[in-house]
């Protein structure tokens, strides 16, 4: 009788990881590493048109035959990366926007380094961002540009459009953005003078490190991230979600350092003295004055936004001094509001009828 | 009923899970009111300020260690990040001037009536007519 050979351990390790590959291939969620399940990130077609340090300036490419006449320059915070406005397909803020016909712009600021930590508010209100409009301007052939601005992105275009009263904005969007310190108690108390040394700060680190930023923004919600785990936990079965999750996971963990310089102003100008709300911030000697910006204005703010509660947002529809001007208030908090659900199906849309039949 | 469902319900720690994520926001708010206080902020000054301290000393003497042991310091990484950086940008340049280059190509094409097709869509497009 013919004894079964036994397998030696060189074919055990084989069956082994043959089992493992073909649970991957079938795609079992959590089986695969993160960035094979979530793909790559911010891949809808774009070019670099204009590129000034870290600064880039992409036009996404359209997908439409027919575009409205004004384009429109989506201006990002300078603490998170951008591609959360262009996170997949059909989860994409930019995508959708191509696909309703407008002509997209984005300015991504990139990522500081030690030789940045000298960079204000001026250089990008009063620099950066009318050099990307020019450029913007020349490249499509129009004379206007409209302006989306997200978080604090928001406020640099809120900040360019009260500057430049004879420019060529044609409108102005501002999602969720910060103007009132008084409605951030807890960053206004870290960021006490009497117990916060930001000099010291400033002077040892150069630029905020992501980590400190990450850690300032999990601590307004210190058990959201872990509620956040345990509902993956829950839907691991379901691809889908564990996709979209893993998505908001990876842009969240994906922070950018703040420019020192410009750090200092927002806790000082800003957290501080809540100069904006009063209109009492100047860059260069030039005092900024919401009340004469004219241009239709649309603002957007999430009901459960912990980062930039309603309360810090709500008075810039007060402040502009916009004939045309109106405000959308969703549910939903800060990421989701751009990029979740309630962004598809609700902010989306609405945008869209604001903004289409003012981009003539 | 299905499979899942039958598994969930096997599932001990399915009712915290629950419990936790609808309870977060109650349990966040309760220590958001305990760190926003003055005495945390006070507190989170200083350990802040003294982490700072620490880290610049260490980093000095670490610094030296690691020279003398021929292996690259932190800011030895950042400096080597930083040129990689640089490096980033200046392919960046270089993308905007081919793309202005192929752009005044066609553009002169175009001109001279050759068969290039027009560069972007019209910007002719109309909103909708709601009914």
């Amino acid at each position: 009788m013919r004894q079964e050979r036994q397998p030696s351990k060189e074919e055990i390790a084989a069956q082994a990881r043959a089992a493992v590959d073909r649970a991957i291939q079938r795609h079992i969620p959590g089986l695969s590493l993160p960035d094979d399940l979530t793909g790559e990130l911010g891949t809808t077609p774009k070019d670099v048109i204009h590129a000034h340090g870290t600064l880039k300036l992409f036009h996404y490419r359209p997908l439409c035959d027919e575009i409205y006449r004004v384009p429109i320059l989506l201006v990002m915070s300078l603490v998170s990366r951008p591609y959360i406005l262009d996170l997949t397909k059909g989860q994409s803020f930019i995508e959708f926007l191509l696909l309703q016909g407008f002509d997209v712009y984005l300015i991504d600021w990139g990522v500081p380094r030690a030789e940045h930590r000298t960079l204000r508010l001026e250089d990008y209100v009063l620099d950066f961002i009318p050099d990307c409009v020019s450029v913007v301007r020349e490249d499509a052939g129009e004379p206007d540009v409209s302006m989306i601005g997200y978080c604090m992105g928001g406020m640099l275009a809120s900040l360019y459009a009260a500057l430049h009263l004879d420019g060529p904005l044609k409108n102005l969007v501002c999602f969720t953005t910060p103007i009132n310190s008084d409605g951030m108690p807890l960053y206004k108390t870290w960021t006490d003078p009497a117990h916060f040394d930001l000099d010291q700060l400033i002077s040892t680190l150069g630029n905020i490190p992501a980590e400190l930023m990450d850690a300032s923004l999990q601590m307004l919600r210190p058990f959201q991230k872990t509620a956040g785990q345990l509902k993956l936990l829950d839907n691991a079965g379901d691809d889908a979600f564990v996709k979209a999750h893993l998505r908001f996971e990876r842009w969240a963990a994906d922070q950018i350092p703040f420019p020192g310089e410009t750090a200092r102003q927002f806790v000082n100008e800003f957290l501080r003295e809540n100069k904006l709300v009063c209109n009492k911030l100047e860059l260069a000697g030039r005092r900024v004055d919401f009340g004469q910006i004219r241009v239709p204005f649309l603002h957007v703010a999430a009901e459960h936004d912990h980062i930039v509660p309603a309360a810090a947002s709500r008075d810039l529809i007060d402040l502009v001094g916009s004939e045309d001007k109106a405000e959308i208030v969703l549910k939903g908090g800060h990421v989701s509001l751009v990029a979740g659900g309630n962004a598809v199906y609700r902010l989306w849309p609405q945008l869209d009828a604001w903004l289409s039949k003012r981009s003539l | 009923m299905s499979k899942s469902e039958n598994t969930s319900n096997l599932d001990p720690f399915r009712l915290w899970r629950e419990w936790y994520q609808k309870s977060e926001k109650s349990w966040s708010d309760a220590v958001t009111q305990l760190i926003g206080d003055d005495r945390f902020a006070k507190s989170t000054g200083k350990y802040l300020q003294e982490a700072l301290h620490a880290q610049r000393m260490f980093t000095e003497s670490m610094a030296k260690y690691l020279a003398h042991l021929n292996l690259p310091s932190r800011s030895d990484v950042l400096s080597l990040s930083d040129r990689v950086g640089k490096v980033e940008d200046a392919i960046a340049g270089l993308q905007v001037e081919l793309r202005q280059l192929r752009r005044t190509l066609i553009e002169r094409e175009l001109a001279t009536g050759g068969e290039t097709q027009a560069l972007r869509p019209k910007r002719t497009k109309k909103p909708p007519q709601k009914d």
